[in-house]
């Protein structure tokens, strides 16, 4: 890109926003885990094959919901580079954007990377520079990102947002991400389309070229044909039945057989078949058919079904109107016709004609006498010294001559003859003689008619024909036959004047002008009437050439009749007539020597007798060389035949130069007069052009056909099957390695055998390709025509002797190099080779197709590169994505550990395995480990021993730990692999097979936090540079997971310790009462809470019991919740009552600074009377389980947390848990669930006591119950304390300490109120005893002991239905019954009970009161 | 532990004492009671349905208001409900002797008239 500087280098603008072009790499932020899971969800979705259209809103929504940016578009860069808007949301559509302009779409393809902008931060101004039209709004931020093909940007995308923002790096990566993806999915539809007209190409090149596919089912013998095959055959489409039989009845009668044998020895030796046969039409007419056959076999090796091509000969043969080998066929039965052998002995003077001899000069067979006269009676007499000179050289010389002259036809026509001798022995002399004037004649005339036709339209004729020097015509074309309304037969020997009355005069003066002359006459206008269309008149232009014999002399003219009616189309055609006829006639006079038959005859023992020059070319051996060889010597695969004439197509190579060359070949024999055979003749055409644009349509058809396969190519064995044997007795193929892709080697050879070797020699000695991609200097194929052995070893790597052998034995002897290559990325390179198998060599003319092979193949592999790609992007995508689901879900480090070396298989790694260190520093263990190997998961079994390796071991994960460097193996030495393996001296054998290895460091914040190993088993992929990014990305995103794990797990662990240390080990047994308690902390996703619980006993006897929960967790919640039990102790020691206690707390909690606010509940009990008093601080009430299962909350008491609020107010309040009942204090983790409200809970925690009430159970079994039932077999999602407390079902006494002061009266009425109440009391009992207990306690507080505090005790007992009851004190008073005094007290108590007794001592006074509560006071 | 209700009906003071009365809070009561009583009363009408306790402090302090109240020339009478624990230590202490008692508030009040 032009503009590619850094930003600053643009031209300053005054008016320009902050222009901000993001660097780093994209994976340098780590994006949120939705937004990860969106782009993969786009990208799902591309793979998915989805049309542009929906991908592209797709995109947009995913960019307006990521980014929050209200306008989204997607241009296109179109030829001309300006961008088009091709989907856009919220933008105007038609947008077209200059390549120059200075807005931000158009930067960024200039900059070929990201633009950001903001605008400006000076005002609102205009916004952002733009190329996008808004609908509605005004960019004031906008952020780009390049949507990129394989080798060329495909365009931009780009979003807007209204408000002046900044675009995060997070946001260029979703956008990138998004572009990115956009550009996989076109470049994959791209490659789709361009696959789908190929198809349609080849299919059309099918149709065109006469050409159809077949698949023959042996099993089933079910034949399947393409449409085209059908037409080939003369079939509707759809007609063909589908048997063998079917097909073998459409060929044409004579080859049946021929086609029946050829496919039953495929079929026996399941090699390829190729054959040649006629068809039959259902309209009659006969098409020649070249069909070829290629085995399919399934992995097992055996035959699925042939596939095979067949293509029609004729239709091209037909369609160029005269087919070369057609016409050499037409023209070499014309040739033998017109071509005899002789013999002559000097010394005996006797001569031995051929009847084609004879029939050449018109005699009639078996008419030569054997003399010389006779010999040479045919021959002009001014031409007799002619062929004598070339004798008696020959005789002096090489023995051999080659002399042309005329004879005159006994049907009175002169004719040139060529005639060529050889001397066998002294004076004796073999020879044929050939009628050379009408061959070469209507040889070149028909070559210029041809030429000329082909360069017209058919339907201006040019008449084209031969005149003699008698003004008779030796040859016509149809044209020319059509103009003298006349069949061409039977122009032969007619005069010109004879045929073409009107015109005939002025084209014989004509004639003989250039016969006179030897000049040419060019475009002489003729005009008059024709014999073909009598009447009407018609103006030709007439051209004559004359035609040169070797003697110089001119032998005839060649002239051109083109109709000039429509003149400019006549000048159009005369000019391109001239041009090739002059060319041709430019080259009659060496056509003898250099035209296109091989000639050659051999005796009766088959040894050659003579040849010419050109036979000699095609075999490659020189003419005298070749004498007396045999001529399957000379031609390989070629015998003399023994009968009659016949026509073979020969693949033939020479010994000599390895061309491969193709020929037609014609035998003839030659026999002597009498009929007695001589030896044979043979006339050989090369037609090693023709095959070779066959072969090439065929092999590039058959490439093309696997282009169609839109599936990614499985077998390159098959692909290289391709070139052979038709075009290579090996090839080979080495695509260059990508990411995630091993270097691949494929082979076939024309020996199965060799193949297997070539495959096995190249795992054992991997070639160096670079040696092979240094001698291809630039992008063309290299041909090595000729390839010594010290080159064949050239490419040995090694100093392996053994390597050096094979490839010396089994090395290429001619090789085309074609290096693969696509947008300038190399893709390998493929070998194109012969070998001693077929002794064939290469050629220039052999590139063309090596190109175009290789750029198949280039196709090919770019198609499985783009496939892989894909399936390696979605492959990342979906890991990160499922890491992301893993780092949702767990808390607990080991699960996650667990779950990231599980979620990269198999699409990243086969096995995956995390070390961390140990706590000493000195090792690395293996914490976690997953592979695809069972076997593997079971070696390292690291619940039963550690898998170790010392911090300064060789071991990958040891040495990255330590140097905190990624590590990459792509091939596993085996002495790393060894070091991998689990130290157990007895397991060392069985190495985990890793054939690739990347080792990254999980960074923690402290240093870090292990390595993340990723393995790949097997040979068929391994890691490569690339994958270390890969690698890293995954352990950037598992590092933080993996560090929030451990640190949270360690901060539990000393939060939970730091609890347990807090709570009671053990609680204290108390007399009289039993207690349980329970502390279960919240499930492991939940921080340690602050729940806590105490009971110890007071002096005096009671026990005081505390529960609390301070709000918030961790370690400062702990050691609050330690400051607030160690305060409660204080105070209550201190004899606070509960209600005192929590204020004093709270002015405590109030003052510090730092303090949580804390829930807690004090209960002191009484464990004779089982009056407990109550005071709670925001905590959930407590439960009192009755004796009957009832169970009774206690909602007084409450008053706010502690912390809340200051100068909060506590009330103490009383309730008596009788023998065998039930006190329940919890936290409120027991009750509490998410989304319920709490009165729920506490109804299923009451409902819980009371079932739990109908069986018998210990206190301990009591809580495991309460539990277990509350929380309904869940883990606690909080914490959770639980304390019981249960008076001892013997002691129902009341026992209360009190203070000689009068506001404790109140509290001994509800006190003891609550015990009568139990023991069954009336209400009226209850009062009157109350009235009672509280008269002589006042007594006792207002004159035990004076002013100051003092004590005193009430306790209580039932006997049966009898109340005794106890108030003790330790001072010493009287009774002084006084008329106001407290005597009335003590006479009211009097009354309300059965008896009171004074029992006053110098220790202190106890008054004793009773009541029969059966009974009536 | 024990609140007054004060209302003035004419000449005539109603205090409805609620809660319990014991020797913490005896001499609070008794201010309450007697607080609300001017030289233009003729009657003292205390409420005891509302209390829950009383005891012999309680009902010393009754005493003390009664005689109070006797040696001003003013009248004092009792709200007490049949069968409570009040009424039967009113019974015991022989108060009902000494101050008359009616069931209801309008009882006392039309007593008064």
């Amino acid at each position: 890109m032009s503009g590619a500087g850094p930003p600053g280098s643009e031209p300053a603008s005054g008016r320009r926003p902050s222009t901000r072009v993001p660097n780093g790499p994209a994976d340098a932020t780590q994006l949120r885990e939705t937004e990860i899971a969106t782009v993969a969800d786009l990208g799902r979705l591309a793979l998915s094959g989805v049309d542009a259209d929906e991908l592209f809103s797709r995109a947009m929504e995913v960019v307006t919901t990521l980014l929050d940016a209200e306008h989204v578009g997607v241009f296109a860069l179109a030829p001309d580079d300006r961008l088009r808007l091709v989907a856009g949301l919220g933008l105007a559509t038609d947008t077209v954007i200059d390549p120059d302009a200075d807005v931000i779409e158009a930067e960024s393809v200039r900059r070929d990377e990201p633009v950001v902008v903001t605008a400006g931060a000076g005002g609102v101004g205009p916004g952002v520079a733009i190329g996008a039209q808004l609908l509605g709004g005004v960019a004031q931020a906008a952020l780009t990102a390049i949507i990129r093909l394989p080798g060329c940007p495909f365009g931009v995308i780009a979003a807007y947002s209204d408000e002046r923002r900044a675009f995060t790096d997070d946001d260029v990566v979703v956008l990138r991400s998004v572009a990115n993806i956009l550009g996989a999915a076109i470049a994959r539809t791209r490659t789709e389309d361009e696959l789908r007209e190929r198809d349609i190409e080849s299919r059309l090149a099918f149709g065109a070229a006469g050409m159809g596919v077949w698949h023959w089912s042996p099993a089933s013998g079910s034949v399947r044909w393409s449409p085209e095959l059908e037409t080939l055959f003369g079939f509707a489409p759809g007609t063909f039945d589908g048997t063998f039989d079917g097909f073998v009845a459409a060929i044409h009668p004579d080859d049946r057989d021929a086609a029946r044998r050829t496919v039953e020895r495929a079929t026996a030796t399941e090699r390829d078949f190729s054959m040649e046969h006629r068809v039959v039409r259902p309209d009659g007419s006969v098409r020649w058919i070249e069909g070829r056959g290629s085995p399919v076999r399934d992995a097992a090796g055996a035959i699925v079904q042939w596939v095979g091509i067949s293509i029609d000969i004729t239709a091209r043969v037909e369609a160029e109107a005269r087919n070369q080998a057609r016409e050499i066929e037409s023209r070499l039965a014309f040739a033998a016709a017109r071509m005899g052998s002789w013999r002559w002995n000097a010394d005996r003077r006797e001569g031995v004609w051929s009847p084609e001899l004879e029939t050449l000069v018109g005699l009639a067979p078996g008419s030569y006498d054997g003399t010389w006269e006779g010999f040479v009676a045919p021959i002009l007499v001014e031409d007799h010294p002619l062929l004598i000179k070339a004798v008696v050289a020959a005789d002096r010389g090489d023995g051999e001559f080659s002399v042309r002259y005329r004879i005159a036809h006994s049907d009175g026509s002169i004719r040139w003859v060529e005639t060529r001798g050889r001397r066998l022995a002294p004076g004796d002399w073999i020879g044929v003689t050939l009628d050379v004037t009408e061959l070469t004649m209507a040889e070149e005339a028909h070559r210029a008619s041809e030429a000329i036709l082909r360069a017209t339209s058919d339907s201006a004729p040019v008449g084209l024909a031969f005149v003699d020097p008698d003004l008779a015509f030796v040859w016509v074309n149809d044209q020319q036959a059509e103009i003298d309304g006349i069949a061409v037969a039977e122009h032969g020997g007619r005069k010109v004047a004879e045929v073409l009355p009107r015109l005939g005069d002025a084209i014989a003066d004509n004639v003989r002008s250039t016969l006179a002359s030897g000049e040419r006459i060019l475009g002489v206008a003729l005009e008059g009437e024709t014999p073909a269309h009598p009447g009407v008149i018609r103006s030709f232009e007439h051209s004559c050439y004359p035609v040169h014999g070797e003697s110089g002399a001119v032998i005839g003219v060649g002239m051109v009749v083109v109709e000039t009616t429509v003149r400019r189309e006549g000048e159009r055609q005369l000019a391109d007539a001239h041009a090739r006829l002059e060319e041709t006639v430019g080259r009659l006079d060496t056509l003898l020597e250099n035209g296109p038959f091989g000639f050659a005859f051999f005796d009766l023992d088959q040894a050659a007798v003579g040849l010419n020059e050109r036979f000699a070319e095609m075999t490659g051996r020189p003419v005298d060389e070749s004498l007396d060889r045999r001529l399957d010597e000379l031609v390989p695969g070629l015998a003399v035949a023994a009968g009659d004439r016949s026509v073979e197509v020969g693949g033939v190579n020479s010994a000599v130069t390895g061309a491969e060359r193709h020929w037609l070949v014609e035998q003839y024999p030659v026999r002597s007069a009498a009929g007695r055979p001589l030896g044979m003749g043979v006339v050989a055409v090369d037609i090693t052009e023709q095959k070779r644009r066959e072969r090439a349509a065929l092999l590039i058809g058959v490439a093309n056909a696997m282009l169609a396969d839109s599936d990614p190519v499985q077998d390159w064995d098959r692909v290289t099957q391709v070139a052979v044997p038709e075009f290579a007795d090996f090839c080979v193929l080495y695509i260059s390695p990508r990411a995630g892709l091993p270097r691949r080697f494929a082979a076939a050879h024309v020996d199965p055998a060799k193949q297997a070797l070539l495959i096995g020699a190249e795992q054992r000695w991997p070639t160096d390709v670079d040696r092979i991609r240094a001698a291809i200097p630039g992008p063309d194929p290299v041909l090595v025509a000729e390839v010594d052995v010290p080159q064949r070893v050239a490419f040995v790597s090694s100093d392996d002797q053994e390597e050096r052998a094979f490839a010396e034995a089994h090395g290429a002897r001619s090789v085309i190099l074609v290096p693969l290559q696509r947008a300038g990325r190399d893709l390998g390179v493929a070998v194109f080779a012969c070998t001693e198998e077929s002794g064939r060599r290469y050629h220039e003319g052999d590139l063309d197709l090596a190109r175009q092979l290789g750029q198949r193949f280039e196709q090919l592999i770019e198609n499985t590169y783009l496939a892989h790609d894909a399936e390696r992007a979605r492959a990342r995508l979906s890991v990160l994505a499922g890491i992301s689901d893993i780092l949702a879900v767990d808390l607990d480090s080991q699960a996650r550990l667990d779950a990231i070396v599980q979620v990269v298989l198999p699409s990243v790694a086969d096995a995956c395995a995390i070390y961390r260190p140990t706590d000493d520093g000195r090792s690395v263990r293996l914490a976690a480990f997953a592979s695809t190997d069972a076997e593997a998961v079971d070696y390292y079994d690291l619940d039963e021993r550690p898998t170790l390796h010392a911090i300064d071991s060789p071991a990958p994960p040891a040495v990255v730990m330590r140097t905190g460097e990624p590590l990459l193996f792509e091939h596993m030495p085996f002495d790393v692999l060894a070091s991998l393996a689990e130290p157990d001296e007895s397991r060392q054998g069985r190495a985990v097979e890793i054939q690739s290895l990347v080792v990254a460091p999980l960074p923690g914040p402290d240093g870090l936090l292990g390595v993340i190993a990723f393995g790949l088993r097997g040979t068929d992929r391994h890691y490569e540079s690339e994958d270390l990014v890969l690698a890293g990305e995954i352990a950037r995103r598992v590092a933080p997971a993996i560090d929030n794990a451990l640190q949270f797990e360690q901060q539990y662990a000393t939060a939970s310790a730091l609890q347990l240390a807090l709570l009671p080990e053990r609680l204290d047994a108390m007399t009289g009462m039993e207690i349980a308690a329970r502390y279960l902390p919240g499930a492991v996703d939940v921080q340690v809470g602050g729940d806590w619980y105490d009971a110890f006993e007071l002096p005096g006897g009671s026990l005081l019991v505390a529960i609390g929960d301070v709000v918030g967790h961790g370690i400062s919640a702990a050691t609050w919740m330690g400051n607030l039990r160690t305060l409660v102790r204080y105070c209550a020691f201190d004899g606070q009552d509960p209600a005192t206690l929590l204020a004093r707390l709270n002015s405590y909690c109030m003052a510090s600074a730092g303090a949580d606010m804390a829930t807690v509940l004090v209960g002191v009990i009484d464990p004779l009377s089982g009056v407990v008093t109550l005071a709670s601080a925001g905590h959930p009430p407590p439960l009192v389980q009755r004796v009957d299962g009832s169970v009774h909350v206690v909602w007084e008491g409450r008053g706010p947390p502690l912390g809340a609020t200051s100068g909060a107010r506590f009330e103490s309040i009383d309730i008596v848990v009788a023998a065998g009942e039930t006190l329940v204090f919890y936290t409120d983790g027991l009750v509490e669930r998410r989304g319920e409200p709490f009165d729920a809970g506490l109804d299923r925690l009451a409902a819980s006591a009371t079932v739990g009430r109908r069986e018998p159970r210990t206190l301990e079994e009591f809580a495991d119950w309460l539990i277990a039932d509350a929380l309904g077999g869940q883990p606690a999602s909080d914490d959770v304390a639980l304390l019981l407390l249960r008076p001892d079902s013997p002691s129902g006494d009341l026992r209360m300490a009190l203070r000689t002061d009068a506001t404790e009266l109140a509290r001994l009425r509800r006190v003891a109120g609550e015990w009568l109440r139990v023991h069954g009391a009336r209400p009226e009992e209850i009062g009157e005893l109350l009235l009672a207990v509280n008269e002589v306690a006042a007594n006792a507080i207002e004159h035990a002991y004076g002013p100051g505090d003092g004590e005193f005790s009430v306790a209580g007992t039932m006997s049966g239905t009898t109340v005794t009851m106890l108030v003790t004190d330790a001072g010493h008073w009287r009774e002084r019954p006084r008329p106001t005094g407290r005597g009335r007290g003590l006479a009211i108590a009097r009354q309300l009970v059965d008896h009171l007794l004074i029992d006053s001592t110098d220790a202190g006074t106890t008054v004793r009161l009773r009541r029969d509560l059966a009974g009536e006071s | 532990m024990a609140e007054v209700d004060v209302q003035q009906r004419g000449a005539v003071v109603v205090v409805r004492l609620i809660g319990e009365v014991d020797l913490s809070n005896v001499e609070t009561v008794r201010t309450g009671l007697l607080d609300p009583v001017g030289h233009e009363t003729e009657s003292l009408i205390i409420d005891l349905g509302d209390t829950r306790y009383l005891d012999s402090t309680g009902i010393r302090m009754l005493f003390d208001v009664a005689l109070r109240l006797h040696a001003r020339r003013q009248n004092l009478r009792l709200v007490v409900s049949d069968e409570t624990i009040v009424r039967r230590v009113l019974v015991l202490t022989k108060l009902d002797q000494s101050v008359p008692f009616d069931r209801s508030v309008d009882a006392a009040l039309a007593a008064c008239e």
